[in-house]
């Protein structure tokens, strides 16, 4: 199963606007390109979509489930084109919103029939026994006949997910799953996920390293839109070796140094901080020990725009 | 004025439903699904057409009851061109045809405007603003007829909510106000059902 | 901050809209409800300026009431005898009012002293009535004949007032309860120092809104009066406009619009802080809703339904409604009896007023620091079968239950009940309508049009009996007021013509479908179209 991402472009524009897009004429100031020529390619596997905030994951997101049209792009699974597959790509996905955003005043249960039935489970004792099936899997058995506005945040997320792996689906999207939960409750999620992922794609959006740190496959980076990388997480911290560091700063001197280089972390001892740095190019003036690089330090390297170069 | 009341309980009942949906965001997960678009749409609209078609008969029952309450109906059996106003009516026909015939007449427009109404919740992602242009719809015949704006009046929502309108004022300015207000609620609602099936809304 | 919040809220589109329409919906209501009134706008500037160019004009319009009898042809401001006749009764008793000033409040003033000697527990109320009309008798204030009509209307506009208080629940929607439901006030409590001032500047951004709401929405209903029925000077006493005369304030008509447009922003004010209250108990956005229209309910019965006579009369007076009916506390002076004891009602309404703000400020401020989240918990008890693997039913179900599709339609069904009027006879002429309709369908074609011929020679002959008297009043054998009364008496007769009318035109057209069609007809009421 190979789900495509074929060069793939998203503008939002004024609604005004719009017309004039569909005539073909382009737009001299579109309020923001979300989507810039991304393409890349997933077998099964857990896949980590990271970038800031306004990167583009949602947007793509988006694309990849079928709610949103790309300007221009095709999304294909096993050769045919999504949209045009319509019902039965949607029956194999399972997608997993941003937001907590559900129906307030039906429980826990009717919730899950509810999207049951839209994912086109049928009556009978299979149906009922994968509902029940996937509450276990998510530990919500206890919290059957609570209503969603009633549940904790934590609870909410595992629903959602609940309701994304309802329909055991081919490919698996989630969208930031430990968004607002306490470290416990993303342990578990992320255990979770690494368990249910067996033989399905599973994209899952996220800027928090933690969450996807030694689970993926492979992690894409997007950009303002645009990809900058796809890679496993070991070819990717290869890449910044020798360009993490760990410089003892005198206090003094701390604030300068601040200015000019990247830094990742800081602990004080005394009249000396340990500074966790990346940069290009050794530090000479101070202490230097050379790091392991890890996944964060990747994310931090691709997004800070300030690196002393010399 | 009972159509004004049925007219405005239609747009508290439909217009939120599918607002609902965009302004909670729910509509990503409904999307996601593969019965959330066609389906979905089909569903309810088979839910609340049948739904609308009884609301409107139990209006005009208990419009009829208050009226054999207060008059006494008599005569139905009578032909219609009994009444002065339908004297140039074509068709010989009897009351109670005449009844059931804009009964019927009056389903078919509730169930077009409704359409509308359905159409204008697909298109806002504010339950409130549905309302509002929901009510803004039924209330502007209203206006209309009281401010005597006769060429307004040749475009406007009168007689879905007032069906007998157009068995007895059956002239050419009521014949192209009906092609007219169809046609635009018929493509209203197929642009707004197509955006919402391809992931345009 | 309250700058910030109105600047918000009037970016809100569905608020402007919200107020677009009411403001058109007020002003098209008085415009149709005027038209229907006074059947044509520009009758009392008509009337009014003839009137002021008389040297006598009680005078003037008894000659030309006497003048129109003779030849009902002869009608210069309206189409109908029956019309002008009421249109000059009117204008009669407002100048005798005006032109007569003097005497008919020197005759209130000996009627309330004669009545307080009856009955002694109208001795205080006597006596500041008898001291406040002396006062204004003994002041340069005299009333001017003039078209303050408009102006008349204007002060007894309920529709306006109800008005208003839909477009203060809409602001406070955008305001208070959208940004609750969002969950805004939980993270309002955890600042200490933001709680207080955060409910006051709220409070202040509604109480601001519902100020320029009721200037906007007033002056606009002003607008639309006096372009329709137009206006003479502001600079005379108030007395001077139609159901003003026994104003108790020495003040112009400028003078007394201010003073009532005062008070009407006052009443404003305190619905404000009702429904910002209302807003801050923990209540979901639905029962906030509930409650306001339920307390605004009550008020009406209680202020319409409660006659001044009655034990209860100071819940009529003591209510929401009643505080939004300016005109009625300030137009004239009235005292209620409580425990056997006399109170002036602007004094009564002043009181309550005041007590009022008193405690809706207090307890709204109550109501927000004790705020807690609503309660939506709730286990729910076997709810699962509600749902299943059928999208129909799922979709019905969540219709109904969830989306409140049952409520909707039960309250419909109720209002559709009660909006139909199921009284066997609605008005006289409902009455007689129906009991002619029943008569004529015994008769056959001929009897029914001799039946309807004889009503007609009767009507004829009550108006020539309206010609004989004003004969009788020139020649000086009755009185003014016999003549006005048995005049009275013969109009109200007169009033069954359309109905007459009707049926004969009905007559002809039965007549012209049997011979026509040949098909069996019977007279039928207009209520099945």
């Amino acid at each position: 199963m190979t789900l495509k991402v074929e060069n793939i472009n998203k503008t939002y524009y004024r609604r005004r606007r719009l017309h004039k897009l569909r005539s073909g004429k382009e737009m001299s100031s579109p309020i923001k390109k979300a989507l810039d020529s991304v393409s890349f390619s997933l077998e099964s596997g857990i896949y980590a979509l990271m970038g800031p905030n306004g990167a583009g994951k949602t947007t793509l997101i988006n694309i990849m489930v079928g709610n949103l049209k790309p300007d221009t792009g095709l999304v294909s699974y096993k050769g045919q084109d999504i949209f045009k597959m319509g019902a039965e790509y949607r029956k194999l996905i399972g997608y997993m919103p941003q937001h907590q955003w559900m129906y307030e005043n039906m429980t826990v249960m009717q919730f899950l029939y509810y999207i049951a039935t839209l994912k086109d489970i049928k009556k009978g004792p299979g149906g009922k026994e994968r509902i029940e099936q996937v509450l276990d899997l998510v530990n919500l058995t206890q919290e059957t006949n609570k209503k969603i506005g009633a549940l904790s945040g934590g609870m909410k997320q595992r629903l959602l997910i609940a309701q994304a792996i309802l329909n055991d689906p081919d490919i698996l999207i989630l969208d930031e799953p430990t968004a607002g939960v306490d470290p416990n409750e993303r342990i578990r999620i992320k255990n979770l996920i690494s368990r249910i992922s067996f033989n399905k794609i599973v994209v899952i959006a996220t800027h928090v390293v933690p969450d996807v740190e030694y689970i993926s496959k492979e992690i894409i980076l997007l950009k303002e839109g645009a990809m900058i990388h796809k890679d496993s997480q070991d070819h990717l911290t290869k890449m910044l070796e020798g360009k993490v560091f760990e410089c003892h700063v005198p206090v003094d001197k701390l604030h300068e140094f601040e200015k000019s280089h990247n830094i990742v972390s800081m602990v004080k001892e005394k009249d000396i901080v340990k500074a966790r740095i990346i940069s290009d190019y050794q530090e000479l003036d101070f202490d230097v020990k050379e790091l392991v690089p890890s996944l964060e330090d990747v994310y931090l390297y691709n997004y800070r725009s300030s690196i002393r170069l010399d | 004025m009972n159509t004004t009341i049925f007219a405005l309980f239609s747009v508290s009942l439909l217009a939120p439903i599918f607002s609902f949906d965009r302004q909670y965001k729910m509509e990503r997960i409904l999307g996601a699904t593969s019965r959330g678009n066609k389906y979905l749409l089909k569903t309810r609209f088979r839910i609340l057409l049948p739904l609308q078609a009884l609301m409107y008969i139990a209006m005009q029952v208990i419009w009829y009851s208050s009226l054999s309450y207060r008059y006494g109906i008599k005569n139905i059996s009578g032909n219609i061109q009994s009444l002065p106003i339908f004297k140039d009516f074509p068709i010989v026909i009897d009351m109670r045809v005449m009844l059931i015939l804009q009964l019927l007449t009056g389903i078919l427009l509730v169930w077009l405007f409704c359409t509308f109404i359905f159409s204008i919740s697909i298109k806002n992602s504010d339950v409130i603003q549905s309302l509002l242009i929901g009510t803004i719809a039924c209330v502007c015949p209203f206006i209309l007829a009281f401010v005597n704006f006769d060429l307004a009046k040749m475009f406007w929502l009168g007689p879905f909510l007032a069906p007998s309108l157009l068995f007895y004022k059956f002239t050419w300015p009521v014949i192209l106000n009906m092609v007219v207000m169809t046609s635009f609620i018929v493509l209203f609602a197929h642009k707004a059902v197509k955006d919402y099936t391809s992931a345009q809304v | 901050m309250v700058c910030q919040s109105i600047k918000l809220l009037l970016k809100n589109k569905s608020f402007i809209m919200i107020c677009m329409l009411l403001i058109f919906a007020n002003g098209i209501f008085q415009y149709k409800t005027t038209m229907d009134d006074v059947f044509d706008k520009n009758v009392y500037k008509e009337t009014i300026s003839w009137l002021t160019d008389e040297a006598q004009p009680l005078d003037s319009l008894s000659v030309y009431r006497r003048e129109i009898l003779e030849d009902p042809n002869n009608l210069r401001f309206l189409p109908h005898l029956y019309q002008e006749i009421m249109l000059t009764s009117e204008l009669s008793s407002y100048a005798d009012g005006v032109l007569n000033y003097e005497a008919k409040v020197e005759q209130l003033i000996n009627d309330t002293r004669a009545r307080a000697m009856f009955f002694k527990t109208e001795e205080k109320g006597a006596k500041e009535t008898t001291s406040t009309y002396q006062r204004l008798l003994s002041s340069d204030q005299r009333p001017t004949l003039g078209n303050y009509f408009a102006f008349g209307r204007w002060v007894k506009l309920g529709f306006t007032d109800g008005v208003l208080c839909i477009l203060l629940l809409a602001a406070a929607t955008f305001l208070i309860i959208q940004e609750r439901e969002r969950g805004m006030y939980t993270l309002i409590k955890t600042m200490k120092l933001g709680r207080t001032r955060y409910f006051l500047q709220k409070a202040a951004t509604l109480v601001l809104v519902g100020i320029l709401a009721s200037i906007v929405l007033y002056l606009s209903s002003l607008v639309v009066l006096i372009a329709m029925l137009g206006t003479g000077p502001w600079s005379v006493a108030v007395q001077s406009v139609p159901g003003h005369m026994l104003n108790p304030f020495p003040v112009t008509i400028l003078g007394y619009a201010t003073m009532f447009l005062i008070f009407k922003i006052a009443s404003c004010i305190i619905m404000t802080l009702f429904i910002t209250f209302l807003c801050f108990l923990p209540l979901k956005a639905p029962a906030i809703y509930l409650t306001y229209g339920i307390s605004m309910g009550v008020s009406v019965i209680l202020y319409y339904k409660i006659y001044p006579g009655s034990t209860y009369v100071l819940l009529k007076h003591i209510n929401l409604i009643s505080l939004m009916d300016t005109a009625e506390i300030t137009n004239k002076l009235y005292y209620v009896s409580v425990f056997g004891k006399q109170y002036s009602l602007q004094g009564i309404m002043l009181t309550f007023a005041g007590l009022f703000f008193a405690i809706l400020t207090v307890a709204g401020m109550i109501a927000y620091l004790t705020y807690k989240k609503t309660y939506s918990a709730a286990m729910g008890k076997k709810k699962t079968r509600l749902y299943g693997f059928n999208g129909f039913t799922n979709e019905a179900t969540r219709l109904l239950l969830h989306q409140k599709g049952l409520l909707i339609i039960a309250a419909f069904i109720m209002i559709i009940v009660f909006a139909n009027d199921f009284t066997v006879h609605k008005n006289d002429l409902d009455t007689y309508y129906k009991n002619a309709v029943d008569h004529l369908n015994a008769l056959d074609i001929d009897e029914a049009e001799k039946w309807i011929e004889k009503r007609q020679e009767e009507l004829e002959r009550l108006e020539g009996e309206i010609i004989s008297l004003g004969v009788l009043l020139q020649e000086g054998q009755i009185t003014e007021d016999a003549y006005q009364q048995a005049t009275i008496t013969i109009s109200q007769q007169l009033y069954y013509r359309s109905v007459v009318t009707e049926l004969e035109e009905q007559s002809v057209h039965i007549r012209d479908m049997k011979e026509s069609k040949g098909i069996a007809c019977a007279y039928l009421y207009k209520a099945l179209l």
